[in-house]
């Protein structure tokens, strides 16, 4: 009775490891538009003002990120995991580059907008 | 020209400085214990822009400056550990744009701003009850062995016990005056916040 009731409790937190995980990840989907840009920029070894140029590439000069939101955001990615700092000889910038974490939010954001696109070229 | 003012609402103050630089007084710097240097100028529209950011390293502090630097802002005040920092637009750049491009950073050094406010004025609170400060002001001009003296002895005693009453007085006087301010920048800036949440 005793090992049962144990094994019972394992489970429950196994189970709540889980849910856990599984709630970061939904607590940063979907991304904003800007996000979504960012961490694709992040997929090579950049500092913050080359991302900001590259977003406005990317977006064919529609998203347009400030210097203080940038700095703001990488920030943010940082604490979320989502991006990590590489070593560069660059000792004025920081430079970092999206981490494995970061690969599969921007992956699982992938899936969600091709499921938007597909209905969208569906219904409208 | 030096001027005390005490920054909560970064939108008012930007306007603040905006118009000053109109009448001719323009931004050197501005100090940690909220005082602001201005030297005269040409008038004209200055739009500036404030953040507010602590750093806990050197090379985030440089990184965060290059990074302004980089997108065409002009750092003008800010320290470190000093909170504000103050950016004009540079020459043909940046015009008419904001250093944030979304509502929710520009909240968030609301955000920050709060949360040191709370931080500090927390700290302050826990010396004063450290310090335990016993307001006895009344008590030291009546020991008897005062009064013994006379005249000008009498006069030179006095003087000396306020000296002493008032050293004794000022760290719990100055961490009471701490609290209060930081429990009015807090409330100030959740006010500040509350209404940008409206919008």
């Amino acid at each position: 009775m005793e090992i049962y009731h144990t094994n019972v409790q394992l489970n429950d937190i196994v189970k709540l490891r889980k849910g856990i995980n599984l709630m970061n990840i939904n607590k940063l989907l979907p991304l904003t538009e800007t996000t979504f840009y960012i961490m694709i920029s992040f997929l090579t070894p950049s500092h913050g003002y080359a991302v900001m140029q590259k977003v406005e590439e990317l977006s064919k000069g529609r998203v347009r990120i400030a210097a203080g939101t940038m700095y703001g955001a990488i920030e943010n990615l940082r604490k979320q995991k989502l991006i990590q700092e590489v070593s560069s000889e660059d000792k004025r910038r920081r430079v970092y580059i999206l981490t494995q974490l970061g690969k599969e939010v921007l992956a699982l954001e992938s899936e969600r907008l091709k499921q938007l696109v597909s209905i969208a070229d569906e219904f409208v | 020209m030096k001027k005390f003012r005490v920054i909560v609402d970064m939108t008012q103050e930007e306007q603040y400085l905006k118009e000053m630089a109109e009448q001719g007084w323009g931004l050197v710097n501005y100090t940690v214990s909220n005082v602001y240097t201005f030297e005269t100028i040409t008038p004209k529209v200055k739009q500036y822009k404030i953040d507010y950011r602590m750093f806990k390293k050197r090379n985030d502090y440089l990184d965060y400056l290059v990074l302004f630097e980089d997108s065409g802002w002009k750092h003008i005040s800010g320290k470190k550990n000093g909170g504000f920092h103050f950016f004009l637009p540079k020459e043909n750049q940046n015009q008419d744009l904001d250093i944030f491009s979304s509502v929710s950073s520009s909240n968030a050094r609301y955000k920050r701003l709060y949360s040191h406010a709370t931080a500090f004025g927390i700290l302050m609170l826990i010396y004063l009850i450290i310090l335990n400060p016993t307001f006895e002001l009344p008590t030291w001009y009546l020991d008897p062995s005062l009064w013994k003296y006379e005249g000008i002895q009498l006069f030179g005693m006095i003087v000396v016990q306020t000296f002493f009453l008032m050293l004794k007085m000022l760290p719990p006087v100055f961490f009471l005056g701490g609290t209060f301010y930081y429990a009015f920048i807090v409330s100030k800036v959740k006010t500040i916040m509350k209404k940008n949440q409206m919008n």
